[in-house]
């Protein structure tokens, strides 16, 4: 069944999830996505690269309105789920926690389970499918997406900003916008939701703001990564998948 | 801790706070306890928990299933009394709310700023901030908007256990896991919210409204359908069936032309550019399922009472039977053609009205069953065909619920919806916040210990 569903064991019987040995959980050759053009939902294998979803959707007239602030070919979905890093066309679209609505996740004890639905409005039940996102595969690994996407037309695709090395990506209140791009090593900004991304770690950090590195990590309060770690501990109680990043 | 009027016990408080608007299942509390801060919350929490009594949260009351109920007894929480604004910080778009805080009031209290929580539930005058938060509510402008759950920055919550949490950011997004958007649809589960950080949206610069009257459910279906696989977004796309418009006219004197079989209320909004562009090609296509009417709104009276229907359609089935049951469920929009078809046809069956009034954009259907509960036939014809429309909903590939919950309701479905390791994972989520029983017992999660032999109890009490 997992086979199916795109997803492997590990020899040895631990899981792994992306981000380290991503190739061990996901099928090379995933299945195909499953599009329902008229719904604007498509159900896509976690272990798909996010280049080859956009070129199946291509023919449907659909896209996901996902854009990356530097470009990262090759990545899969289930690890740009992971990290949940910022993408230039949130400030229209939003991001992977109002697009995944539903899918089936791998846990550590080798159960496969499912939350959501495959529409985009469904209350039924804890909304377990956002366990994978952000978590860089630490508690759960996300196998099969219920993913919403949108009309290909109504996306205008930005350009890609150009840079090789490290970044850091910052969000900050709109009245600190400005001041967060006086850094020195500004790639990018958008006012819209008040994110710049910056070649080197921010000096300016002002109470309520955040930051994370390209891999999605960044400092956490102490009550997240106290919950984190709980989950960890509910989640994977035998450590089989990824640990939770310093 | 709480004295005074803000300990409530008493056969007049039973018969208040035994229900929600789900009225079919019903247990008294031991007390009810009217908390003037969260301080007071966490107290009460505390002591029930210290002496192992079961607490349900309450706002305002509005719930579809059952949420609110103390399932097995205890103390309901009510966060009626934490009702103050506490901070607004317009240029920043955000706002921090107690709990018991009205949907409507927030957004009145930026309105002169050109803001507004974009959230609308039907019940959005009376319905409260934590109400909304832990059913992730929606409402007609959810279709381009979003349900409570992106509109949420921060949760601060009592925790099952009684210690005061902060989960979220006061900026959104960022690294690592959002517990704060599992508390949000928790259905009261992971605890007491008592205040919540949300995002303000700006009112729309442009909006243009249209009401068609069609001759068929299948045109207006099918109209539906088309608007949404067009790509465009209309910030709200609800559908009224005839019986709906019998108990307006009825009610409220309010006409349609004859021969309508269907009413659909379609609005764009945004930039005005877009909207100008989006309205037109939305008219096009619906010209193409030659309605009987199209009534454009010129300004903002004309859409207020274009919107007339809709808001007055629920008040008006009063007049059309003694007991209204409300269902909730979604199917993908392509499938509400033969969806629509099914649920005359199950109604049919079982000899009871049926009107639609419904968020048609997002496939979120509302069937209205209006019977007359007196006799128990009856009742269990709508139980019946109430069961037999939500099996519909997942095998066309949809949901048990879009907004109203599982509750105590639903919670006997889940099974249908998920299976042995999908349950697994739900009660693993709430172990995680909640691994006691007392914090709102018998919702959500079937089989819970102790709950079997009380949904007898209140199934008696209901016939
Ligand atoms: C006429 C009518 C129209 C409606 N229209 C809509 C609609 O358009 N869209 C929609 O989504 N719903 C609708 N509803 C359902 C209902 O109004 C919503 O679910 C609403 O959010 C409930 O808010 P409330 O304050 O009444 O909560 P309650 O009914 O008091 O409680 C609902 C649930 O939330 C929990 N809860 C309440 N407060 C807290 C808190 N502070 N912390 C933790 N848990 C809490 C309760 O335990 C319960 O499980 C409608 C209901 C009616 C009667």
């Amino acid at each position: 069944m997992l086979e199916t569903l795109g997803a492997k064991l590990k020899p040895g019987g631990a899981w792994q999830a992306f981000g380290t040995v991503d190739e061990a959980c996901w099928d090379s050759s995933p299945p195909q996505p499953v599009v329902s053009k008229d719904d604007f939902i498509v159900t896509v294998s976690a272990g798909m690269r996010l280049d080859d979803l956009q070129a199946h959707l291509e023919p449907f007239g659909l896209a996901l309105p996902f854009v990356p602030i530097v470009p990262s070919p090759g990545r899969r979905l289930g690890e740009w789920i992971g990290q949940n890093v910022p993408h230039q066309l949130e400030g229209t679209f939003r991001s992977w926690r109002d697009w995944v609505l539903g899918g089936t996740m791998l846990l550590s004890d080798g159960s496969v389970a499912r939350s959501g639905a495959r529409v985009t409005k469904s209350v039924a039940g804890f909304d377990a499918h956002q366990l994978p996102i952000g978590t860089h595969g630490t508690l759960v690994v996300p196998v099969e997406l219920h993913l919403r996407v949108v009309a290909a037309s109504r996306v205008a695709w930005p350009a890609p900003v150009q840079h090789s090395g490290p970044f850091w990506i910052q969000r900050v209140l709109r009245t600190d916008f400005e001041a967060a791009c006086q850094q020195s090593g500004l790639l990018w900004s958008d006012p819209e939701t008040a994110t710049c991304a910056l070649s080197q770690r921010p000096g300016f950090c002002p109470e309520h703001s955040w930051w994370m590195d390209e891999r999605g990590v960044g400092p956490l309060s102490p009550l997240q990564r106290e919950t984190w770690l709980r989950a960890k501990a509910q989640f994977d109680p035998d450590g089989r998948l990824a640990g939770v990043p310093e | 801790m709480l004295t005074g009027d803000a300990v409530r016990w008493g056969a007049a408080v039973d018969r208040a706070y035994d229900c929600d608007a789900y009225t079919v299942d019903r247990s008294a509390p031991a007390a009810v306890v009217l908390p003037s801060t969260e301080q007071e919350v966490q107290a009460v929490v505390r002591w029930c928990v210290a002496s192992r009594v079961p607490f349900t949260p309450r706002g305002a009351g509005t719930g579809l299933s059952g949420g609110a109920m103390p399932a097995l007894g205890g103390v309901v929480i009510s966060t009626k009394r934490l009702n103050r604004i506490l901070e607004v910080d317009l240029p920043n778009q955000r706002l921090h709310a107690e709990a018991g805080v009205t949907n409507s009031a927030l957004s009145k209290a930026v309105a002169h700023a050109g803001l507004h929580f974009a959230p609308d539930p039907s019940s959005q005058t009376v319905s409260t901030l934590g109400g909304n938060i832990a059913e992730n509510s929606g409402g007609p402008h959810t279709l381009k908007y979003g349900v409570t759950a992106p509109h949420i920055l921060t949760v601060r919550v009592v925790s099952p256990n009684g210690e005061m949490q902060e989960f979220g950011r006061r900026v959104v997004g960022g690294p690592g896991p959002a517990w704060e958007r599992l508390v949000v649809g928790s259905e009261g589960l992971l605890g007491v919210v008592v205040s919540a950080w949300v995002h303000l949206t700006p009112v729309p610069k442009a909006v243009q409204t249209v009401l068609v009257a069609l001759p068929t459910i299948r045109a207006a279906s099918d109209a539906v359908a088309s608007v949404i696989a067009s790509g465009i977004v209309p910030a709200a796309l609800e559908m009224m069936d005839r019986n709906i418009l019998m108990a307006l006219k009825v009610a409220f004197g309010l006409e349609f032309p004859a021969d309508t079989a269907a009413l659909l209320l379609l609005e764009c909004d945004g930039e005005p550019k877009q909207v100008e562009e989006d309205f037109a090609r939305m008219l096009a296509i619906l010209k193409g399922f030659a309605p009987l009417e199209l009534r454009v709104a010129s300004d903002e009276a004309e859409r207020k009472s274009l919107w007339t229907a809709r808001k007055k359609g629920i008040g008006a089935m009063g007049r059309l039977a003694p007991t209204i049951v409300t269902h909730d469920g979604v199917i993908p929009p392509s499938t509400l053609p033969d969806m629509l078809e099914f649920v005359y046809a199950v109604a049919a069956r079982e000899g009871i009205g049926v009107a639609n009034l419904f968020h048609a954009g997002d496939g979120n259907l509302h069937p209205c069953f209006y019977f007359d509960d007196r006799d128990p036939k009856q009742v269990e014809s709508v139980v019946r065909a109430g069961e037999e429309i939500m099996r519909k909903c997942l095998e066309l590939g949809g949901s048990l619920t879009g907004e109203h919950g599982i509750g105590v309701e639903k919670v006997g479905l889940m099974h249908a919806m998920f299976g042995p390791e999908d349950m697994a994972l739900q009660r693993r989520v709430k172990e995680l916040f909640n691994p006691d029983t007392l914090c709102n017992p018998c919702k959500l999660i079937p089989d819970q210990k102790g709950c079997v032999e009380h949904m007898v109890r209140w199934r008696g009490v209901a016939t």
